[in-house]
């Protein structure tokens, strides 16, 4: 009887562990009411350690895509970004955006089979041979053919640099501090630029959809 | 002239050919990656592409180079064919974090 009941606990707890882990939703405060929000400001974003300017980079995509989403964007005179949503609103969240990569040089190996299948060389001799005359010529032909079995390795590798852009973002009510929606994302590619851009985009479309229920 | 034709032994030695069936395919797989790296860094995609379609007729189940394949695809643009990729590299890698870049890239391109 015990026995089950830890086998049972076993098997919940790897489903547990399971689901935890193939989770990439956002963490939502489900008892916050999006639908009073009035801005959303964006806070200032640290630069990733010895990437300059990698900060407003990223506050620019957001930005940007926030635009493309058709939100109404305003640039105060602080150089801080500030959303528009609903004038009758009377919450404003603060976005807060932490970068865990921003790299161009995340080195990737690929490993190759070299395969030496060997080879087959046949050389061919042919000499003639005239006995004065003209009609009767000897004409001898010999072949000699080469076989090399070859060779099969596995274990070179090549390596190149690929772009990866992480993100952790945070949406706080601004008068109360209460965390109300979280979400950490990355992406890779091969140009540092547009593998920004798309983790920008994803995680606006994310944000987007709090407002459009 | 015809009799110093005649008289004289002529000896004639052609070398026809040297045939080599597979000699050529060594180290193919490694010289196209090898192209493809380089096309990939100065920005000729489509290049590095072509290079990487001759290294996977060497070894077709190669799930890093699927996953580069998959990359260049994605800077085209080309979406479809980046999905294809994606799910190729997918079927042959044994490696969780890869599998797991590419099912992050999978839900880019189909919107989810």
């Amino acid at each position: 009887m015990g026995f089950k009941l830890f086998k049972k606990a076993i098997y919940f707890f790897l489903i547990l562990l399971y689901s935890i882990s193939c989770s990439h939703a956002p963490a939502i405060n489900e008892a916050y009411d999006f639908s009073i929000v009035n801005t959303i400001k964006i806070d200032k974003i640290s630069d990733y350690p010895k990437r300059l300017g990698s900060g407003q980079i990223m506050e620019d995509n957001l930005s940007f895509i926030f635009m493309k989403n058709g939100f109404n964007v305003s640039q105060l005179n602080n150089n801080s970004t500030v959303i528009n949503l609903n004038d009758e609103g009377k919450k404003n969240l603060l976005l807060s955006c932490t970068l865990t990569d921003y790299t161009d040089r995340e080195t990737i190996l690929i490993p190759y089979r070299v395969e030496d299948r060997g080879s087959i060389e046949t050389i061919i001799t042919q000499s003639s041979k005239s006995n004065g005359d003209d009609q009767n010529a000897i004409a001898t032909t010999s072949t000699t053919t080469t076989t090399d079995g070859g060779s099969i390795q596995e274990s070179r590798k090549l390596e190149y640099t690929q772009a990866r852009v992480g993100i952790i973002l945070k949406l706080k009510d601004e008068e109360t501090g209460l965390l109300v929606w979280t979400h950490s994302y990355w992406y890779s590619g091969i140009e540092l630029s547009s593998t920004a851009q798309i983790c920008a985009r994803n995680s606006v479309r994310l944000i987007s959809k709090l407002f459009n229920n | 002239m015809k009799n110093i034709i005649k008289t004289t032994k002529s000896r004639l030695i052609i070398i026809i050919t040297s045939i080599s069936l597979s000699v050529f395919t060594y180290g193919q797989a490694e010289n196209h990656l090898k192209r493809a790296i380089s096309a990939m860094e100065i920005g000729l995609f489509e290049e590095s592409l072509n290079q990487i379609d001759y290294a996977l007729k060497d070894d077709p189940k190669n799930a890093q180079v699927h996953k580069l394949r998959a990359l260049l695809y994605e800077a085209l643009e080309k979406k479809e064919k980046a999905i294809k990729a994606w799910n190729d590299c997918i079927r042959y890698s044994k490696d969780e974090s890869m599998i797991q870049e590419a099912k992050i890239h999978l839900n880019h391109l189909n919107g989810i």
